[in-house]
């Protein structure tokens, strides 16, 4: 029984003290989505950033920057691997905004042979894999010594007009996968509606009334809720269909979640699931909300992102009053 | 070599034992109207004031009473006066008898009934008889109990005749008796409640055992003493060595250099474990402790999955349930557990960690018996009876009820949770005795695990969604065994069952079912004096399925989320055959010295390849003392095959050997008397060809320390030990990579237990255990996966670095016991981490790798259970 009671434990445990991800409270790049979540190797891509600024104070204000080529089949696909090739190609201490592409969305073009140069794949269809990377800063951007003792440490930083590394709230190092397949296609998740205590939101966003109790776990949460159409749930052919090199005899779905962001106040959770790869729509997808008094401005937004786990992302996003 | 004590008890009533204590010394005359109570007052009715030729009746025939037995039936036990107001005719005879008060449990009533029965002389005034009254007490004590013992050889089953027999009451008083030519000692006079039974016969192991005698009942005790160990001198030619053999009676001495038992008696009383059998492994040198939660055996710095578990040398897939919630075996179906950390025997193989390997106990052989149990976590049941012929049979079943009280809790905390983890195992036991040394057992046991909820993970979306795990498995298992004569004996486990399990979190399932059959044939031969030969074989055939959806590789530092293009699916069935021979032999050349060379071959078909594993195990004693220090030492060399999964042609590859272990182990054994031991090991092993990253086995590991532990073991009233284990294990990708410590690596370990029976039923035990704390990597901020919406962490080079606070709890334990005779009512509480010190569990990082906070541990927990015995 004890450590049933130790789960028990840990379960409470959860609501910690520690600031969640769902605050944001400084530089942050929510998410990245792309056209084309499975592209077709030569095509175009286009990605679409969303970054947010939740500084309370700005000394400089946040850009994001897109490098402007992709790293392309890292072994074993993982994205630190690209790190030193990206390091090589930049000098040090020299401001490369200018080398960046300013803004919100880049257009990236994928090789021919992105497949054909991929590691031979196993339990799946062939695949190439490309990663697109995007920098949010409220300063200027350099490459910083690549330090042998921590590979995966991202090449880039964020400096003030002294030279100053700023901190990790003024500046946010990002990729965004890119599959290619050669006939596979994947369509972004789609937040058709966002509830709070169950009214659908448009533009023009809802109010909130603050919390005033000493412990959070008292204050009535606003319930925020999403929908995704059912047909949004699509068949997981990339990872082993029938007669495709794999041994599988049986397919899934993708699995479909809702990541939740706000500037003020804070979600129970940060994250609601909504179909699961194996048991479908699930019962329960609520998130709860709530500001507590003294926290964060009179207005905030809320950001509802959509993902599945292939690569697709479409986001919303709310204002809200604090009453 | 251990004692083996079979006892056959059996209580019976005895009705006929009461002491009649009929005080007529005492007997009041009574006088109409006077309240003297003045013995033998010559009664007078009407007149009576001419006292001067008047004699009171005296008392002629006597008539004892009985202890009534409707007190004995209520077992109302105490000392008790009657006193009966008679009435006497002018012949001396009673004609009335009439108590001074009434009672609850007969004791009146048998007065009264024996009154009627008493016989006096008449009282009588000037020389001529008449009626009176008079006062007279019956004295009531209560019938002491018996104790018949018998005293027999183990090995012949004839009795051992002019043994001295040394009874010690609870007060200290002793008593000696000398067995009769049957081998027996009657005793009627002995006080009620405790008593040690010490039997010392010459050329056989002492025996000693506790009893708790009840008033009116008579207890049968069968004792088989074991014949000592002795030197057999043998016809021997000029200049050679005089060879030693070591008489094999009972259990021969180990053939491993570090073999700790713990008895059935030891692992229910283990404090902190909750009387668990398989958990009192955890207080062992050599063994990591595992934090809450898990349910692991990590031996000698060795991963949870080296280490091999056998019920009767059958292997099983699981030692715990849930989360070490308890163990699959319980402790009333165990007899003893066997636990090897390392260069363990050439019997057991396909392990690069230790071996544990439990006895279930064998069904009694007496009478009906029967047991039930309840405590916070589970309901448990054992039966068990002769069925004649020298079969007998026994059930036990377990269930566990937390999620019963525990479910609203978690409901209340939204939790998330929709079945709690809950548990069931069982097992049934037949066996058939042709005599002490042959015997057939047939038995079925297994377990069934469940736990669903809907898991948040944080950010991790991977880890978020259904939640769920189930495992089963079951074995049908028969143990036959025959020691032929004293040279040749055979024993032969054949096995057959299915383990299940079932794992999906977010978009990772796993399924995979095995049907797993064994045969294990193991002949022992004694050669020549001072040559014993061991030699079988272990096959294991194990057709599976495997269905699963996972990351084709596990996340390492930089992939903490597994997005869809690294999930992949496999499914498909196939065997795997793991066939075994080995032969081990025991050399005692030379006085005092014992080698033991082994040889295993084991051939797998996933490997296609067999690995031949030479051991040897070395131990000289430096005299014939019993008490003599002795030198011991192994080396050897360990395989363990690769799992279904990294063989699988998705999630693994083919072509992939063994992973081989080679170990060696040097210490000392000094015992100090029949109970105290000191021993010592330091440790060195070696583990090669570990599977990195899926496909690669370029890993390499090694572990090495030092073990001591002084122990106290065998005495009836007390057990405990001091042990400590310093020790070091490391792991790296290759052979060019910095050696990283082990996430399981605890560099000390010191547990101090010891649990005493304080008397009257009483039992107290404590431990204390100082543990350094779990390495653990100190991550930092990386890159932002904006696809999937979580950060990767940074990881320097070398892996666990940095190390939990030391972690440190006592834990105690009391039990008592109420003996009713025909059955014990017994209850427990133990009381973990008694000071309530919150050890540090887990450091875990915030969602961009940027802080950390300590996730502790265990508060206070007191556990208490109740008990009924038949």
């Amino acid at each position: 029984m004890k450590h049933a009671l130790f789960l028990t434990m840990l379960l409470l445990a959860c609501a910690d003290t520690e600031p969640p991800a769902n605050q944001v409270s400084g530089v942050r790049i929510l998410a990245t989505s792309t056209d084309k979540p499975f592209a077709k190797p030569g095509e175009s891509v286009t990605l679409n950033v969303l970054a947010v600024d939740g500084r309370a104070t700005q000394a400089a204000p946040m850009r994001t920057y897109f490098l402007p080529v992709p790293c392309v089949n890292p072994e074993r696909d993982e994205v630190d691997k690209c790190f030193a090739t990206l390091a090589t190609d930049y000098p040090v201490r020299t401001n490369l905004n200018a080398r960046f592409v300013e803004g919100t969305t880049v257009t990236l073009a994928l090789p021919n042979d992105i497949i054909d140069t991929h590691a031979p794949v196993r339990g799946g269809l062939p695949y190439g894999i490309a990663y697109g990377f995007v920098i949010a800063c409220a300063g200027h951007i350099e490459r910083i010594e690549y330090r042998s003792a921590s590979a995966f440490t991202p090449p880039f930083g964020c400096f003030d007009e002294q030279g100053q590394l700023l901190s990790k709230d003024d500046y946010v190092f990002a990729h965004a996968r890119i599959l290619a397949y050669a006939d596979l296609r994947n369509a972004n998740p789609v937040l058709d509606v966002v509830t709070v205590n169950g009214k659908a939101l448009d533009q023009s966003g809802f109010s909130l009334s603050r919390c005033f109790e000493s412990d959070e776990r008292n204050c009535t949460k606003s319930k925020v809720d999403a929908q995704i159409a059912a047909s949004a749930q699509e068949l997981d052919f990339a990872n082993g269909p029938a007669g495709s090199g794999s041994n599988v005899r049986e397919r899934v779905r993708e699995q479909l979640w809702v990541s939740y962001f706000v500037t003020s106040g804070k979600m129970e959770s940060d994250l609601s699931v909504i179909y699961d790869a194996q048991d479908g729509k699930l019962p329960k997808t609520e998130n709860g909300l709530f500001v507590k008094e003294g926290a964060g401005a009179g207005a905030g937004t809320l950001y509802a992102v959509a993902h599945d786990n292939r690569g697709g992302v479409s986001w919303r996003q709310f204002p809200f009053t604090i009453q | 070599m251990e004692a083996f004590l079979n006892r056959r008890r059996s209580r019976l009533r005895r009705l006929q034992h009461c002491v009649p204590f009929a005080v007529f010394g005492s007997a009041f005359a009574w006088l109409s109207g006077a309240q003297a109570q003045t013995p033998v007052q010559v009664p007078a009715p009407s007149s009576a004031q001419s006292a001067a030729q008047a004699h009171a009746p005296v008392l002629r025939t006597d008539a004892p009473v009985s202890y009534p037995p409707a007190a004995i039936a209520v077992k109302h036990f105490e000392t008790i006066d009657v006193v009966l107001l008679l009435t006497l005719d002018a012949q001396g005879l009673v004609t009335g008898a009439v108590p001074e008060r009434a009672d609850e449990h007969g004791f009146s009533a048998a007065a009264v009934d024996a009154a009627r029965k008493l016989v006096f002389t008449p009282a009588s005034r000037d020389g001529v008889p008449i009626a009176s009254k008079i006062k007279y007490k019956y004295h009531f004590v209560p019938p002491s109990p018996v104790l018949a013992l018998r005293i027999l050889d183990r090995e012949t089953n004839k009795p051992l005749a002019a043994v001295d027999v040394t009874l010690t009451g609870a007060d200290g008083t002793a008593q000696t008796i000398r067995t009769d030519a049957k081998g027996s000692v009657r005793v009627e006079s002995l006080a009620p409640g405790l008593v040690r039974i010490s039997v010392a016969a010459e050329e056989f192991d002492a025996i000693a055992s506790d009893e708790t005698l009840s008033f009116a009942e008579e207890t049968s005790i069968v004792l088989r003493a074991t014949r000592t160990p002795k030197a057999v001198v043998a016809e021997v030619k000029a200049g050679e060595d005089v060879p030693e053999e070591v008489s094999v009676r009972g259990e021969r001495p180990p053939r491993e250099v570090v073999k700790r038992s713990l008895t059935a008696s030891e692992m229910a009383q283990i404090p902190g474990t909750n009387g668990d059998a398989l958990r009192a492994v955890q207080s062992l040198p050599g063994v990591a402790r595992p934090p809450p939660f898990f349910g692991q055996l990590v031996v000698r710095g060795s991963e949870n999955d080296d280490t091999v578990i056998y019920v009767d040398g059958t292997p099983i897939p699981l030692i715990y349930h849930f989360g070490g919630l308890s163990s699959v075996i319980p402790t009333e179906a165990t007899e003893k557990l066997d636990f090897y950390p390392g260069n363990f025997s050439s019997v057991y193989g396909r392990g690069m960690g230790g071996v544990v390997d439990v006895s279930q106990r064998a069904p009694k052989q007496d009478k009906w018996r029967g047991m039930l149990q309840l405590d916070l976590v589970d309901a448990r049941f054992v039966a068990e009876a002769p069925l004649g012929k020298g079969w007998a049979f026994r059930a036990a079943g377990r269930r566990s009820w937390f999620d019963v009280w525990l479910g609203p809790v978690l409901d209340q905390a939204n939790a998330g949770i929709s079945t709690l983890p809950r548990y069931y195992d069982g097992q049934f036991s037949v066996q058939k005795d042709w005599s002490a040394n042959h015997s057939l057992r047939l038995s079925v046991f297994g377990a069934d695990d469940a736990f669903k909820a809907t898991a948040s993970g944080g950010s991790d979306a991977t880890t978020s969604g259904g939640f769920g795990i189930s495992t089963k498995f079951w074995r049908a298992q028969a143990v036959y065994r025959n020691r032929f004569s004293e040279d040749t004996e055979a024993r032969a486990t054949a096995a057959f069952g299915n383990d299940t399990v079932s794992f999906g979190i977010g978009t990772l399932s796993l399924q995979q079912s095995t049907f797993p059959a064994s045969l294990r044939v193991e002949v022992t031969q004694k050669v020549e004096p001072g040559i014993r030969a061991n030699t079988g074989v272990d096959l294991l055939y194990t057709p599976y399925d495997l269905k699963a959806r996972l990351p084709i590789s596990f996340g390492g530092p930089g992939e903490q989320n597994v997005p869809g293009a690294r999930l992949a699916t496999s499914e498909g069935s196939g065997a795997r055959l793991f066939a075994g021979a080995y032969t081990e032999w025991e050399l005692t050349p030379w006085k005092g010295t014992r080698i033991v060379p082994g040889f295993r071959a084991d051939y797998t078909s996933t490997t296609e390849r067999t690995d031949l594993s030479p051991r040897i195990n070395v131990r000289q004693a430096l005299s014939s003392d019993p008490m003599a220090f002795a030198l011991k030492g192994a080396l050897g060399v360990f395989f363990q095959p690769p799992s279904v999964r990294e063989t699988d042609k998705v999630f693994g590859r083919s072509g992939l050997r063994s992973k081989q272990s080679i170990q060696a182990d040097i210490g000392f054994d000094k015992p100090f008397s029949e109970y105290l031991k000191l021993s010592f090991d330091f440790y060195y092993k070696t583990l090669d060809r570990l599977v990195v990253n899926q496909t690669q086995q370029t890993g390499q590991g090694r572990s090495f320390g030092a073990e001591t532990m002084l122990r106290y073991q065998g005495s009836p009233r007390f057990f405990g030990w001091l042990s400590y284990t310093l020790s070091r294990s490391e792991r790296r990708d290759d052979a060019t990579r910095e050696w990283s410590t082990f996430a399981n690596d605890q560099t000390h370990v010191l547990t101090v237990l010891g649990s005493y029976e304080l008397g009257r039923g009483w039992r107290l035990g404590g431990r204390y255990r100082a543990i350094s704390g779990n390495p653990y990597t100190s991550f930092g901020r990386g890159s932002y996966d904006s696809t999937t919406g979580s950060y990767n962490s940074t990881a320097p080079d070398t892996l666990n670095t940095e190390r939990m606070p030391l972690f440190h709890q006592l834990d105690v334990r009391a039990d008592k016991v109420w003996d009713f005779g025909s059955w014990k009512l017994s209850t427990y509480l133990d009381i973990q981490n008694l000071y309530n010190y919150r050890a540090v569990e887990a450091v875990t990082p915030n969602y961009d790798y940027t802080r950390a906070k300590n996730t502790r541990g265990l508060t206070i927990f007191p556990s208490l259970g109740i008990r009924g015995e038949l």
